[in-house]
């Protein structure tokens, strides 16, 4: 595991006054099997804004986010701070919540949508019954499911959300199961909503489509941590960006900033493979970033999602 | 957007739809179940079709080979008539072999799964108990039971049950730590389901393809149990016709020529026992390279 120096970290987790935290991360660690993955991470998380959680395969990207989720994996210890503040204004360590409360804020407190969307979703449940088992959980009333359901489906662009209804799982396209997995996961309006990897097996089209869903919730109010190893996706989709190398926070910053004028050498490695012509092969996990490369990306932020 | 307007694969959502595909080319699987419906109406129907009372003794009609006349089975040597017997037989032993597959079945799953999920001292506790008595010989602990509480048809039920449980338990054990991890489960748990709720409607219900296997073969297990039990006079009470206790009183005129007698109730445990295992083996591999785990 190679940890960048403290040094060179120069825009690391300092929040911007001014806007809410939904989400302050302090010194996060995660251990798995006694191998320290995520060393020291500190990440602000704020209300409608949108942070991109970027690095190579295996930089611990994932494991962080299901550490601040509560879903690691079995062998996997966690340690740090992480003050989630819901809408309401108050305030709890995510790390330390009773299995009770930690259960309570999963899906109205925080949304996570996952890589493999089709194998999230239960082979054995039709999509209707995976929404309305989810709302049921946390309450809502039985003639009020199928309403917020539907309209879940169709919040995630899914346009006949009634003919999906009662299909099951094996029965959708890559794209539809993604949409649906996103709507699982929206469907309690979480505060704030994890996306991960969750465009890594689409089509360009598709995945703009479902990108451009999950922007909206941030114009309305929520958060979002997004986690992806494609820069082009960071710097169009992001306000802010953080990167992650050796389980600690190489750089983290406004998007178009951090991804045009990289301080850290590690940034600075990262965008040039992923430019058209740069050292790809240096960089493995960046090498697939499909549609458009991060120098472009970046010029793109300007006038584009942001 | 892209893409989310794509039209569905065709649909195959209704249960009828489900098997209709399985049915074709799965000979084995539509004949056992012909079979063991065409069984289990013969012994509903039993006072319709039987035409004698099963207990009813004629001592004028004692020893009938099959093919006499008002009895098409023939008699035994206290002259009630065979058909009855088998028919009314047919009602305890299948019905004590359903209600054991299904007690032993759910004792193991629920035990099973329990020690999958639990802390380690009780996961431990329960494979040790089912190591422990796979060791000792089913029969004997099934005996020690049936002797303890006297013969009757619950006691075969709790005896089958309390020896077969545990290959259904370890193979439930294996799948839901198996399944934990799944992202699907993953998925259960990020959307703040409790652990009851993943556990009876993510973790059970797919666990079960392999734990039905096993189900299947553990009717057939219980109805040769209770012929077993039954024959050794531990089981159903002899006054009530099941097919144990037809081969119970029967075993001494093997060898007299009325082959008859235990040709019938063995050759009804058989051929049960086969139907069974041919729907078990049919349903082995539903939905195998769809995607699906039905």
């Amino acid at each position: 595991m190679v940890n960048a120096p403290d040094t060179a970290a120069p825009n690391t987790g300092a929040p911007d006054p001014g806007a809410a935290p939904v989400l302050d991360v302090s010194g996060l660690r995660v251990e798995v099997g006694g191998r320290r993955v995520v060393d020291c991470l500190d990440l602000v998380l704020r209300a409608g804004e949108a942070t991109a959680l970027v690095g190579r395969s295996g930089s611990g990207k994932s494991l962080t986010a299901r550490a601040l989720a509560g879903l690691l994996p079995e062998g996997a210890a966690r340690s740090g701070s992480a003050r989630f503040t819901s809408g309401d204004g108050a305030g709890a360590d995510l790390l330390s919540l009773p299995p009770g409360r930690m259960r309570a804020l999963r899906g109205p407190g925080i949304g996570y949508a996952f890589q493999e969307a089709q194998a999230s979703l239960n082979p054995t449940v039709p999509v209707g019954a995976h929404l309305q088992e989810t709302l049921k959980a946390h309450g809502v009333a039985r003639d009020r499911r199928r309403a917020r359901g539907l309209a879940a489906l169709r919040g995630a662009g899914l346009e006949a959300p009634e003919r999906l209804w009662r299909a099951y799982p094996f029965e959708l396209s890559g794209g539809q199961a993604q949409r649906v997995a996103l709507a699982l996961a929206c469907v309690l309006d979480p505060r704030l909503l994890i996306a991960d990897e969750i465009t890594s097996a689409l089509d360009p089209l598709t995945q703009a489509g479902v990108l451009d869903t999950l922007r909206a919730r941030t114009a309305a109010g929520g958060s979002l941590l997004l986690i992806t190893h494609d820069l082009a996706v960071a710097a169009r989709w992001a306000d802010r960006v953080a990167v992650l190398d050796g389980g600690r926070i190489a750089e983290s910053g406004p998007a178009e900033e951090v991804l045009r004028s990289p301080r850290h050498p590690f940034t600075r490695e990262l965008v040039r493979a992923a430019e058209p012509g740069g050292r790809v092969g240096a960089h493995p996990a960046s090498a697939g970033s499909a549609p458009g490369a991060p120098a472009a990306a970046a010029a793109r932020t300007a006038g584009g999602a942001r | 957007m892209g893409g989310t307007t794509a039209p569905l694969a065709p649909r195959a959502a209704t249960p009828a739809a489900l098997l209709a595909p399985r049915a074709r080319g799965r000979g084995g699987l539509t004949a056992g179940l012909a079979f063991l419906a065409a069984m289990v109406l013969a012994a509903a129907l039993a006072p319709l079709l039987a035409g004698h009372d099963p207990l009813a003794t004629d001592t004028s009609a004692t020893g009938l080979p099959p093919g006499s006349p008002g009895h098409p089975l023939g008699t035994d040597q206290l002259g009630r008539d065979l058909l009855s017997r088998m028919l009314y037989g047919a009602r305890y032993s299948l019905l004590v072999g359903a209600a054991a597959a299904v007690l032993t079945v759910a004792a193991g799953t629920a035990l099973g799964a329990a020690a999958a999920l639990a802390p380690r001292w009780l996961d431990a506790l329960v494979t040790r108990t089912a190591d422990a008595l796979l060791a000792l010989p089913m029969i004997l602990v099934a005996l020690t039971l049936a002797a303890v509480a006297g013969p009757s048809p619950a006691t075969v039920v709790l005896a089958i049950a309390a020896t077969g449980w545990m290959p259904v338990a370890l193979i439930a054990r294996a799948e839901v730590r198996a399944l934990r991890e799944r992202p699907f489960v993953r998925a259960a748990r990020s959307l703040g389901h409790s652990r009851t709720r993943i556990l009876l409607r993510h973790l059970v219900p797919n666990a079960l393809p392999p734990i039905s296997a096993v189900a299947a073969f553990e009717v057939g297990h219980a109805i040769l149990t209770e012929s077993t039990l039954s024959f050794l006079g531990l089981g159903i009470p002899p006054n009530i016709p099941s097919w144990g206790n037809m081969l119970t009183d029967a075993r001494a005129l093997l060898l007299t020529g009325q082959w008859y007698t235990v040709a019938l109730p063995a050759g009804a445990i058989v051929a049960a026992i086969i139907a069974v295992n041919a729907v078990s083996t049919g349903l082995e591999r539903p939905g195998a390279g769809e995607g699906r785990t039905w």
